[in-house]
């Protein structure tokens, strides 16, 4: 009989999850980009690994599923968020029209497009958004993406391309076409 | 390049320059602290082994039924005597108290204090740490309700049958001296017996023959009533992982209780509609 106490639990949560504790950040971080917010989607990730720290345990590739789970409850974060916010009046350039200050309009327009992409991404299929996350964001290979979602090589591949165009599509406005950017 | 890699190629750079990678200092020390202090909350599971627990006695009636064939220390007067149906002698008893321990091997514990009375009250305590009662369910006859001592509220009274507390599910069977009896009815295998005062208590077991899971059960041989029951059941938890659930029932008989302890705070009123609704308690 398995039988596992929660010393053991501590012993592996503290082998697995101290040396990769920064990357588990940043995933959170550049997802969530909110500092309270980041703080609880963090606390939400951990509890789920504390939860499933054995099997993460015995995953060919335990650290790649951390920091899926770290994604996951990042983009959960991001769809709770979603329902939250107002985005019926997305335009904060429209507030700032009188004002001159070229930081504070940068700012802003920073704002309104990283809240246009993290509404894009909350409006992916789980899958796909985690897929994106972790091929674009944290520069993870496909057999890796795949073996954290339980599928295979081809299907994590699908997930990130129709995933990919599905974003292309909705933030085609936000985006300096690549032809441009050559010919700078 | 064609048009497909193009558009990958622009989503990409967008993602990124979004979801910069600048985790601010002063996030990431509070972030590296929220790591290295984490403690899992103990009640996040608590529904989950809660549901398991109230498994535990219909496991043990499954036990019992299962267990049909005699073994040579069967044959001693005893356990003759003691797989006689205890229904006979519970059904003569004048009250019925009983504390109940359910542990998880992960270390959470609940405790309940149920009393039954004649002819079908019953109080249940959810009992904290410090022994204050946190929630009560009441019973009367075939009527249930809660009483939430954090916010003062009697919850509205429900049939029994289709009564559903979370916290109370576990201890559902242990309500009445019947509910007891149908559970324990069947085989038992003598293990010792010892004499205490003028009577003997037998200490008796049934070990399922599939997983070698063990019920103990303590009776005093002249009542015929049972003095504990501790039982452990494996549980698989969330995301397979094993758990342990033991639960521990001292019981006592016939023992004077008085009325004020049993006095239900309000009285039902069952309607016809199936609506239930409450009353001050004019007794």
């Amino acid at each position: 009989m398995d039988m596992r106490t929660s010393d053991d639990t501590a012993q592996l949560y503290r082998q697995l999850i101290l040396p990769m504790e920064d990357r588990m950040m940043r995933t959170v971080w550049r997802i969530v980009r909110e500092p309270e917010e980041a703080r609880d989607t963090l606390q939400d990730a951990l509890t789920r690994i504390w939860r499933k720290i054995h099997r993460i345990h015995n995953h060919p590739n335990p650290q790649a599923l951390v920091l899926r789970i770290c994604a996951d409850a990042a983009v959960d974060t991001l769809r709770k968020n979603r329902k939250k916010r107002d985005y019926s009046n997305p335009n904060l350039l429209s507030q700032m029209a009188d004002d001159s200050c070229k930081e504070s309009i940068e700012r802003l327009v920073r704002l309104e497009t990283e809240a246009e992409v993290m509404e894009a991404i909350s409006r992916l299929p789980k899958k796909q958004a985690l897929a994106v996350l972790m091929r674009v964001v944290q520069e993870e290979s496909y057999s890796t993406i795949a073996s954290v979602l339980g599928c295979k090589e081809a299907t994590a591949r699908i997930h990130v391309s129709q995933g990919r165009a599905t974003l292309s599509r909705t933030l085609a406005h936000l985006q300096i076409p690549f032809s441009q950017e050559v010919k700078k | 390049m064609t048009g497909e890699e193009k558009r990958e190629l622009g989503v990409d750079r967008l993602l990124k320059q979004v979801m910069l990678d600048d985790l601010p200092a002063e996030l990431r020390v509070g972030m590296q602290r929220q790591i290295r202090d984490f403690k899992p909350v103990p009640q996040t599971n608590k529904k989950l082994w809660l549901t398991a627990a109230s498994l535990i006695l219909v496991v043990l009636g499954g036990y019992l039924q299962m267990t049909g064939s005699r073994s040579p220390l069967a044959e001693s007067l005893a356990t003759l005597q003691t797989s006689m149906s205890f229904s006979i002698e519970m059904e003569r008893t004048t009250s019925m108290a009983c504390t109940v321990e359910l542990e998880r091997m992960a270390g959470d514990k609940l405790h309940y204090e149920i009393v039954w009375a004649p002819p079908g009250k019953t109080r249940v305590d959810l009992k904290a740490k410090n022994g204050n009662a946190v929630q009560t369910l009441w019973i009367d006859h075939n009527l249930a309700c809660v009483l939430d001592y954090a916010d003062q509220s009697v919850k509205r009274w429900t049939s029994l049958e289709e009564f559903e507390h979370p916290l109370f599910r576990p201890v559902m069977g242990l309500l009445t001296p019947q509910r007891i009896a149908e559970r324990m009815d069947g085989r038992w295998q003598l293990q010792t017996s010892k004499r205490q005062g003028n009577c003997d208590v037998g200490n008796y077991r049934i070990i399922h023959p599939q997983d070698e899971q063990e019920i103990r059960l303590t009776v005093d041989v002249c009542t015929f009533l049972p003095e504990k029951i501790v039982m452990s059941v494996p549980v698989t938890g969330p995301f397979g992982r094993m758990d342990q659930i033991r639960m521990s029932v001292l019981f006592s008989w016939n023992r004077p209780i008085p009325a004020s302890y049993i006095k239900i705070p309000t009285k039902p009123a069952y309607k016809k509609t199936g609506s239930i609704t409450k009353q001050t308690q004019e007794e």
